[in-house]
């Protein structure tokens, strides 16, 4: 299976942003196990919900877009809005920022791409990625001549 | 690589505040483990807040409820816990790791004392939202000058 290779920046990266929404978008943290049977991708997308994601098989690239409910950057919204208090929250320390997420995965020939699964929990995305049953290894017997 | 910061001066004590936090906030610990990239701590946090009230959310992806210990110190609010490795790290073929497993450690020094008891704190799809009152008694009072 052809991913993103690891020399690539750690988790977060701005690769670009749009018109349509003004969030920047990062590439969120993966990691990719291989098993005897298929692919396990797990997905770091903090404060992201279920319908929040969409996850696409197109051709052969598999495609994690995940971005929150409001496209509003910090800048639109000024500091957070504490609705309880008089005064407004002042960000004493910031070091991420709203963000939606994106990225793509090769996945080869073997995978079955009718039995991909996807779960999310505590904001982690795990996609299971089954092999096909006729490309599992199997033995083959040896007859006498 | 875009970057957002809505910090302004604001009169009052509060900039003494802002100032007095900034320079404390500099002293975490480093994580002890792997789930960290050089040079940056996790998990990542920001912080608000005003004179009365301070709200802090870490970004915890794939931490289990029962992994995150939050201990208050005094003028310190110390955030640490583990992240589970789902499967077993030993035996698999890893084709891609950047996620990272092990235990952190953050310690968050506070601008002011916080009531103990009136801390909320709630984790929810990897997101851990903490909420703290300012101690009563730390509140500035004006102080009567006999003439």
């Amino acid at each position: 299976m052809n991913t993103n290779t690891t020399e690539q920046p750690r988790q977060t990266e701005v690769t670009k942003q749009d018109t349509v929404c003004s969030l920047p978008i990062y590439r969120p943290a993966a990691d990719v196990a291989r098993g005897e049977n298929g692919l396990v991708i797990e997905i770091d997308l903090p404060g992201i919900s279920e319908q929040q994601v969409e996850l696409e098989l197109k051709n052969d690239q598999l495609v994690v877009k995940a971005q929150p409910n409001s496209c509003k950057t910090e800048a639109d919204t000024e500091d957070t809005q504490d609705s309880a208090e008089s005064q407004p929250l002042i960000n004493l320390r910031k070091e991420v920022q709203r963000r939606r997420f994106e990225r793509s995965f090769r996945l080869g020939n073997r995978v079955d791409r009718e039995a991909i699964k996807a779960s999310m929990k505590n904001g982690v995305l795990k996609v299971e990625i089954p092999y096909k049953a006729e490309t599992l290894p199997r033995k083959i017997n040896i007859t006498a001549a | 690589m875009v970057t957002t910061t809505t910090t302004y001066p604001i009169e009052g004590v509060f900039n003494e505040l802002t100032r007095e936090f900034r320079r404390f906030f500099g002293d975490t610990l480093e994580p002890t483990s792997t789930a960290v990239a050089k040079g940056t701590s996790w998990p990542q946090l920001n912080l608000s807040g005003n004179e009365n009230v301070l709200c802090i959310t870490a970004e915890i992806p794939g931490v289990a409820l029962e992994d995150i210990e939050l201990t208050l110190e005094g003028r310190s609010l110390i955030l640490s816990g583990k992240r589970a490795a789902s499967e077993d790290s030993a035996t698999t073929d890893w084709l891609l790791r950047e996620r990272g497993t092990g235990s952190f450690k953050r310690n968050i020094h506070l601008p002011y004392e916080v009531e103990e008891d009136q801390i909320e704190a709630s984790a929810k799809q990897g997101l851990l939202e903490i909420r703290l009152k300012r101690r009563e008694a730390s509140k500035p009072r004006r102080i009567v000058i006999n003439g």
